[in-house]
């Protein structure tokens, strides 16, 4: 809706359209002011927190009403629906084809391919490296903290994204690699339990059927952040429990990975 | 697993957006009390306030990237889902004629006993501060606005003031107090 307003009027009315003060009229015609002006967008989030100021900051949230929010809560109930809000892009035939063409890789260094199978050597110089690149996706992300970083990948529609599931039993979904096309990559951990602190959790990438040490994940990961190359392609990876400062080859079989 | 209760505000919304329930009663624990205080001012206590209280988490949950953290706070996200919806509840149809009987009532008292009737609430004393330093007609200005659920328009009537008068005064005691609060409390005043 093109307003009539001038841009002085529309900026004499955002300290009352940012207290719901204004008519529909009024309000509909700063709202699309507000996507094409920063500086509006601005000051009205600027007079709305200071409104919220305004709000009770010391008394508690009523316990009573929990039940009700609880009760209307809905989530997917199967794997193949998880995280519906993530997949959205990626449910129609055009953009799954297209996300097919992109599969995220793991940047093994030396070993590639069909020479991974041969490249124990090398791995435990891969294991280190890879934990230092772990370190620099972190600081790489600047004042942004890992968690900002890894909300915006979730939410960044042209993000690669596996499930890992339990190996056990039920196969739950245990954890998700999300993977953007920098490279950077985030593993969110669902249901992986903790760890005594003698062992920790090791996340591997399987290329041409051999598990390559992504990283170690720790005793209790929530979401841990690192490195992918699109040049090396796999999106199957698997976690194993491994002795305190990981393993050269999984000295167990996975407790999740993406092929159950 | 997810440590709740020492994890951030931010960290928080990405377990939602994983449909993590826990979080959801994590950011209800810390937020649900300012949410509610709220949705109780504009619209009395009661089922309604409820309603708005249990829609603004629900919606959270649905949406939570409509959070952007760069924006401000949580608390003020929540907060001012809430007061839109407790506005839009007071000016439903439904709510009008009652609506229509307490501007009159309120007219004919001549306003508010300021300091007892609106901001009497747990509010930080650096808030009290800020609110205290208002000129009269902005305070009252706002607190009719944003706690009566009127509209400017309104306002003026009630008070027999100017429009422009009354749309400047809020947005110029908004304004005011941002600064007092920047100065007494820094950078990080909104971050609670
Ligand atoms: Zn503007």
């Amino acid at each position: 809706m093109e307003s009539d307003l001038s841009h002085e009027e529309l900026v004499g009315l955002l300290g009352a359209f940012a207290l719901d003060a204004v008519d529909p009229s009024e309000a509909a015609a700063v709202r699309a002011h507000l996507l094409l002006c920063p500086r509006c967008r601005d000051e009205v989030a600027q007079h709305q927190q200071t409104a919220a100021m305004l709000a009770s900051t010391g008394s508690e949230a009523p316990t009573d009403l929990w039940a009700g929010i609880a009760s209307r809560l809905e989530a997917p109930n199967t794997t193949e629906q998880a995280f519906p809000r993530l997949d959205r892009a990626g449910r129609t035939a055009r953009s799954t084809s297209r996300r097919r063409k992109y599969q995220f890789g793991l940047r093994t260094g030396a070993l590639i391919g069909a020479a991974a199978a041969a490249a124990f050597a090398v791995l435990g110089v891969e294991v280190g490296r890879l934990d230092h690149r772990v370190n620099q996706v972190e600081a790489a992300s600047g004042g942004q903290s890992l968690s900002a970083a890894a909300r915006s990948a979730l939410l960044d529609p042209t993000a690669s994204r596996v499930i890992l599931k339990e190996t056990d039993s039920g196969a739950q979904p245990a954890a998700e690699v999300v993977a953007l096309r920098s490279g950077a990559a985030y593993l969110f951990n669902d249901r992986l339990p903790d760890l005594p602190s003698a062992e920790t959790y090791q996340l591997w990438a399987m290329i041409d059927g051999q598990p390559i040490s992504v990283g170690l994940l720790g005793t209790h990961p929530s979401t841990v952040a690192f490195t992918l190359d699109p040049t090396d392609l796999t999106n199957a990876f698997a976690v194993t429990v491994e002795p305190a400062g990981g393993s050269l080859a999984p000295t167990h079989p996975p407790v999740a990975s993406t092929t159950v | 697993m997810l440590e709740l209760s020492g994890a951030s505000d931010a960290t928080l919304i990405v377990a939602i957006g994983r449909w993590n329930e826990s979080a959801l009663g994590e950011v209800y624990r810390r937020h649900g009390g300012a949410v509610h205080a709220l949705a109780q001012r504009v619209l009395g206590p009661g089922g309604r306030a409820q309603d708005v209280t249990q829609d603004v988490f629900v919606d959270l949950w649905k949406r939570p990237e409509r959070f952007d953290p760069a924006r401000g706070s949580l608390r003020a996200f929540l907060v001012t889902v809430a007061h839109g919806r407790a506005v839009d509840m007071l000016r439903s149809d439904t709510a009008r004629v009652a609506r229509e009987q307490r501007t009159a009532r309120e007219t004919a008292t001549g306003g508010y006993d300021l300091e007892n009737q609106v901001w009497d609430l747990a509010l930080a004393d650096q808030v009290k501060d800020a609110v205290g330093a208002l000129p009269e007609g902005e305070r009252r200005a706002i607190e009719l606005a944003y706690f009566g659920g009127h509209t400017y328009r309104e306002v003026a009537t009630m008070l027999g003031e100017a429009e422009g008068t009354v749309k400047s005064r809020i947005r110029r005691g908004l304004r005011r107090m941002r600064d007092a609060l920047v100065e007494e409390m820094g950078p990080v005043w909104n971050q609670t």
